[in-house]
């Protein structure tokens, strides 16, 4: 055993109180070295940041997303040169890592914009944030309550780039009508967007006048793990089928809608509008109906003079020779989120926030992917109907839905 | 249900349970990764018949899993000395490799996280995994009644037979890859349900005392009793396996009860008291220790002011400190401590206008909590630690399936307006939960003394002499780390701004669990700062998203399993 003198005690204990005080200071000189860094900041390039789930279950979203932005901005550095810093971060689909992000982002006065997040879950939480911090926010995700508050005001400093799920609501309700069901029953993600969804459907299906719901919507876990047992306590006899959801849920639900109730139109949301769903889904997803922006539409089907048709066949091909795939309904909103920044950089040399929201509320007629933006001070969304078209999944691709009635 | 798909089911947990009796029948080794093995069987064959367009699967990747294979084969050998008196570290070791499979594969191998297989469930395809199911299991009652496999059984109790144990741990791989292969259209490939796959069988196991044909029959009655709650209980339908799993939980603690399965003499144990020293804070040990945690609050801040999305690295502590008060005085591996603080920290939100309640209702919750683990204390180890599991799993999933079914998501705690902490506030937070770690470690150290001082109040010299009673102890270990739990999980939650019942989760449990095993491993307050550094590491090495962090925490796992034990052990001597 050590004996342990109180010489011995003293000295150890000197020693520790100077660890601990170098340790103290050390913390402190970086916390100090790092808060400088950011007060330094105004002399810094202009900064765009991007919060996308990249990783969690809403990767095939934001992958898609941050490899449009990342392809877009080595692009533009090839040509002209980026007027701005883009920096990605990646939020795994998690609304309190977004929260975190971003208030982070806030703080630094370089950064005039963030846009994203991906999902409705965390662009919801941001949305009131960036009104308080009177910080421009260019969502990604479908909810209306991003650009709306409680009260049905708008919320000044939140636009998005994705329709409005209101919109997709319209859009199903029309054609579920227009296929001749007149009874539906909707199965929704026990998450944002799917209670965001069942909230606007129940609207539509009010306001159609026609339309019944056979039951309550029923929730559904986002990782459903026995997809048949839900699709049994769908009311027996109903028609069509409306699932809200992103994968991997909607994917299993019409596996095993195709098998036990291979009678049933299934019809799903945006949500499900890439081809990563129909690889899930594989053949079952045959004959289901999505509806989508018109990125997905066939080129051939496109008219280049038209401007709207235009920047969906640019985008089309951009895609096509960057990563080699049918494009995605989702990179499509990131790639208007972008170009509606470089607009911005367009009107104003050195844009801060103020003149970020100011120009895209100003924005009128904005050709994008996914439809034209006319913005306004009451209009955050931009879009209106024709934004949405309906496919119907045939051979394993999306063919518009008219010519398959 | 289609009744084919039903039998598929059935037939698929049936043929699980075969398997792993393989180990678990002549050995006591049971294995908590069939699941991940199942899955990834299901995988394998999706890639290998499917046109590779269609499957979203990165190839190279599976040379990954198979040295997962290698590792898990090698286990035997290298927990051969541990395996003689304590199998129960092979259970560990296959929890860190199902955590490893489970975290990896959906973000290395799959192109996205929430891919699944593709294929339409059919008659032909529901028969084949019948078939394979029945053939796998006839192969397996063929070996079990082998005389080499009797022979090996007692090889193995005398320190010997490693490599046929290793033998057979690898055709159990094999197996398990044919039975998912052949049942892909059954599981779909969902890492995210594979801890349903691995935990039914075992928990079957134990229930028969590891008679491998009732165990078939039993864990084949598991989907059919979910199907039934959910054909009973329509809002269940989809999510009622977990509850069934928790019954099951509950089964096999009724069972152990009643069969005496007991841990004898473990309750007659010193725990503290045996080995101050290790716990005390010698002088010697004072400056490294500081020194120590100072290097991991100054390493954790430099992370945390260079990148500002990783953060749960204090709340992790805090639970890894109570998870090793538990592990440390009681002796119990449980993965209840953030299921726990989280529930304390809801109790707290939700009640914090009627102090009265609160107050009620904290109390509640810790008689439950103590009572719980006082009785996972009189059972057998691999007994309390699948009960444990299966409990946690149950009560984590009900809850989120409670979420689902009400359509509560979240609460948030401070309304809207809050913010969530600037670096400045992480600077602090951190500096006092390292002085919280060091008080911890302090208290820790004075629990014996105070101990010995109430039992020589009481007169009990010969329980002083011998260790025993412990009663105090364990009442103030469980107590500071119900306390810890409720405190680092309110820290968290408080820094967050929300409460959300998927924050409950089993691999957060088992994360803590490893992390509490490594401070063990070391002197406490070393423990902390390697937590601290550890930690930290995998948030940053991982990008602190997806499910490396799990991935990471699982080879962790599986390593601090095959770390020798410490002189006396743990605890009670048996839990590493």
């Amino acid at each position: 055993m050590m004996a342990s003198t109180p010489k011995g005690d003293l000295m150890t204990r000197s020693k520790v109180g100077a660890t601990l005080l170098t340790a103290i200071s050390a913390v402190f000189v970086a916390a100090l070295v790092s808060s400088c860094g950011r007060e330094s900041s105004g002399n810094k390039k202009p900064t765009v940041a991007a919060i996308l789930a990249v990783t969690g279950g809403a990767d095939f979203i934001g992958k898609a997303e941050r490899d449009v932005l990342n392809a877009l901005q080595r692009d533009h550095e090839k040509r002209a040169g980026l007027p701005f810093v883009l920096e990605i971060y990646d939020s795994a689909g998690d609304p309190d890592q977004a929260r975190k992000i971003f208030d982070d982002l806030c703080r630094r006065d370089e950064v005039i914009a963030v846009i994203g997040p991906s999902t409705s879950g965390e662009s919801i939480p941001l949305a009131v944030t960036a009104t308080q911090r009177r910080v421009p926010l260019l969502s990604l995700a479908a909810s209306k309550k991003i650009v709306v508050d409680e009260n049905g005001r708008p919320r000044d400093w939140a636009f998005k780039f994705a329709q409005n799920d209101d919109l997709a609501a319209q859009r199903l309700a029309t054609e579920i009508h227009g296929r001749g069901h007149n009874t539906v029953a909707m199965l929704y993600s026990n998450d944002a967007f799917g209670k965001s969804g069942a909230e606007v459907f129940r609207e539509a299906v009010a306001n159609s006048k026609i339309l019944t719901l056979a039951a309550a919507p029923q929730p559904f876990d986002p990782a459903v793990a026995h997809a048949e047992a839900i699709i049994e306590a769908v009311p027996a006899g109903v028609p069509a089928l409306l699932i809200w959801g992103t994968a991997p849920g909607p994917a299993l639900l019409v596996q095993a809608a195709k098998r036990l109730r291979p009678d049933v139109q299934v019809y799903l949301s945006h949500g499900n509008a890439s081809p990563a769903f129909i690889v899930s889904a594989g053949p079952a997803s045959e004959g289901a109906i999505v509806v989508g922006s018109r990125v997905l539409l066939d080129p051939e089907s496109l008219n280049e003079t038209i401007p709207a048709d235009e920047v969906v066949l640019q985008f089309q091909k951009f895609w096509g020779s960057t990563f080699g795939t049918p494009p995605s309904h989702f990179g499509g909103h990131a790639r208007d989120a972008f170009a509606a920044v470089l607009r911005v950089f367009a009107e104003h040399q050195a844009p801060t926030r103020n003149d970020v929201r100011e120009t895209l509320e100003g924005l009128k007629g904005f050709p994008g992917v996914t439809g034209s933006f006319n913005f306004s001070r009451d209009d955050h969304a931009g879009l209106g109907p024709d934004a949405f078209a309906a496919y119907v999944i045939r051979s394993g691709k999306f063919v518009p839905a008219e010519k398959n009635r | 249900v289609s009744v084919s798909t039903l039998l598929a089911d059935i037939a698929l947990y049936a043929g699980i349970t075969a398997v792993i009796s393989l180990t678990a029948r002549g050995f006591r080794l049971y294995n908590l990764a069939s699941g991940a093995w199942v899955l990834l069987g299901g995988w394998l064959s999706y890639w290998i018949v499917s046109p590779p367009a269609t499957v979203p699967v990165d190839s190279p990747w599976f040379l990954l899993t198979a040295a997962i294979a290698c590792m898990q084969v090698a286990l035997p050998r290298l927990l051969r000395r541990q395996l003689v008196h304590q199998q129960i570290a092979y259970v560990f070791a296959t929890i860190g490799i199902a955590l490893l499979l489970d975290g990896a594969a959906p973000a290395l191998l799959l192109r996205s996280y929430s891919a699944v297989i593709g294929l339409q469930g059919s008659v032909t395809h529901d028969a084949l995994a019948v078939g394979a199911a029945l053939a796998v299991a006839a192969l397996c009652i063929t070996i079990m009644r082998s005389a080499r496999y009797a022979k090996a059984g007692v090889c193995f109790r005398l320190d010997g037979g490693h490599r046929l144990v290793a033998a057979l741990v690898g055709c159990e791989i094999v197996l398990l890859l044919v039975l998912g292969a052949a049942s892909a259209s059954v599981h779909h490939g969902l890492f995210s349900s594979s801890l349903f796959w691995s935990i039914v069988p075992v928990l079957a196991l134990l229930m028969t005392g590891r008679r491998p044909l009732l165990a078939m029959l039993i864990a084949g009655a598991a989907p059919a009793a979910s199907y039934l709650l959910g054909k009973a209980v329509p809002g269940a339908a989809g999510v009622s396996m977990p509850f069934v799993i928790g019954g099951l939980g509950c089964l096999v603690i009724a069972t152990s009860l009643i069969s005496g399965a007991r841990r004898m003499g473990r309750t007659g144990s010193g725990v503290a008291l045996e080995r101050p020293e290790t716990w005390g804070l010698r002088n010697r040990n004072v400056r490294g220790l500081l020194v120590l945690v100072a290097i991991g609050v100054v390493l954790h801040l430099a992370f945390r002011l260079s990148a500002p999305d990783s953060t749960n690295t204090v709340w992790v502590t805090a639970l890894a400190i109570s998870g090793m008060l538990v592990l440390g005085y009681l002796g119990v591996f449980t993965v209840s401590v953030p299921i726990v603080g989280s529930l304390g920290a809801y109790v707290v939100v939700s009640l914090n206008q009627w102090p009265l309640a609160l107050c009620a209702a904290l109390i509640l919750l810790g008689v439950a909590w103590v009572s719980y683990i006082s009785l996972l204390r009189t059972m057998q180890e691999d007994y309390a630690v699948v009960a444990d599991l299966a409990l946690m799993l149950g009560i984590g999933y009900s809850i989120v399936s409670s979420a689902t079914i009400s359509g509560v998501e979240g609460i948030q705690l401070f309304g809207s307006d809050h913010e969530t902490l600037d670096p400045t506030g992480w600077a602090i937070i951190t500096l006092a939960s390292g002085a919280f770690g060091i008080v911890c470690v302090y208290v820790s150290s004075a629990i014996p003394n105070l101990r010995a001082r109430v039992v020589g109040l009481l007169g009990a010299d010969s329980g002083r002499a011998h260790g025993a009673p412990v009663g105090l102890t364990r009442t103030i270990g469980m107590s500071l780390a119900a306390a810890i739990g409720i405190a680092g999980s309110f820290a968290y939650y408080s820094a967050t701004g929300s409460i959300s019942a998927r924050s409950m989760s089993l691999e957060r449990g088992l994360a803590v669990m490893v992390l509490a095993s490594l401070m063990l491993r070391m002197e406490p307050g070393a423990g902390i700062a390697a937590v601290f550094v550890l930690f930290t590491l995998i948030v940053e090495v991982t990008s602190g998203t997806g499910t490396l962090v799990y991935a990471s925490l699982g080879l962790g796992l599986v390593i601090v399993a095959c770390l020798p034990s410490r002189g006396a052990g743990v605890g009670d001597g048996q839990h590493a």
